[in-house]
């Protein structure tokens, strides 16, 4: 990297802007019409952010993939087991 | 002939409360893979989370007549299954994190403070994506359980923000802040992993082997 990877100029949004602030909201499309552009405007012209978004997006695919799929077969039926040896017990 | 049409969540409540057997049954079978999934959550432990999901649900059972009808029932039905989740949690003792500890660090014109590897790709092999999965979850579970709730019922359950929100009983800004900083949080930990090698990069096999 260079001395100074961000290409995106001393005008509008820095970088910190751009993922403490922004980021969440671009993602959720809740940002209002100014600052999508000028976060566009941004990591267009800046390598790091570009990668930060990438990994930012990367990270949600993989958290997605961590929901059980393995819900052991028996559950409900446990469940149910469970639940009514606890009043047979009048607890 | 016509599908019996399926009873809504608050027809249920309401049998449950008359004594209906059935409706219970039926409200097992609807709910007991996301209360399942919401303990493992929290819990990170198969044996765990199915012994808090028969807890959430024999307190269901008991405490169905202190439910408000005019409340959405699954949010009043989540709260229950964490608070069974982390009354178990808590006979482990867990380390707190600093969360401003692991966010990404600028210096002062606003830049990024340091170079990271863009792993991105990686999430597109089979192998380091079940890895990075693997140590996104590890990471999930250091969060402060504030954090933990938003990103788990966010981005692993997929859940719309409104109830997210509402079953955390928090506000849409305050949920949308927790979820970015447990976002960058997580990405910022499986960044620092990836830098110190703890995930292994994709391993390219022959064009006649890969799957």
């Amino acid at each position: 990297m260079t001395d100074d990877p961000c290409g995106a100029g001393a005008h509008g949004h820095d970088c910190r802007k751009v993922v403490l602030d922004l980021l969440g909201e671009y993602e959720a499309g809740t940002l209002s019409e100014a600052d999508r552009a000028e976060l566009e405007r941004h990591i267009s012209k800046c390598p790091p952010c570009v990668s930060f978004l990438s990994t930012y997006r990367a990270t949600g695919k993989c958290l997605k993939s961590l929901k059980p799929s393995d819900i052991p077969e028996a559950l409900a039926d446990s469940i149910l087991a469970f639940v009514h040896a606890r009043r047979q017990r009048g607890e | 002939m016509a599908e019996p049409e399926t009873p809504t969540d608050l027809e249920l409540v309401r049998r449950i409360k008359s004594g209906d057997e059935e409706a219970f049954a039926q409200m097992v079978r609807r709910y007991h893979a996301r209360v399942y999934s919401l303990s493992y959550g929290v819990l990170r432990n198969a044996e765990d989370a199915e012994e808090a999901t028969q807890d959430t649900f024999w307190t269901l059972y008991r405490k169905i007549g202190t439910f408000d009808e005019s409340k959405k029932f699954f949010s009043w039905f989540y709260r229950v299954a964490l608070n069974q989740a982390y009354s178990r949690a808590r006979r482990r003792h867990a380390p707190a994190i600093s969360l401003d500890g692991a966010l990404p660090r600028f210096d002062e014109r606003g830049h990024f403070a340091a170079d990271f590897p863009d792993w991105s790709a990686k999430v597109e092999d089979e192998v380091s994506a079940r890895e990075l999965a693997a140590r996104a979850g590890d990471f999930i579970a250091e969060l402060p359980p504030a954090y933990r709730d938003v990103i788990w019922m966010a981005d692993v359950e997929e859940m719309a923000p409104a109830d997210v929100a509402e079953t955390l009983e928090i506000s849409i800004p305050a949920f949308k802040s927790r979820l970015h900083r447990a976002r960058l949080f997580v990405r910022e930990r499986l960044t620092e992993a990836m830098r110190a090698g703890a995930v292994k990069p994709p391993v390219k096999q022959p064009e006649s082997v890969a799957r």
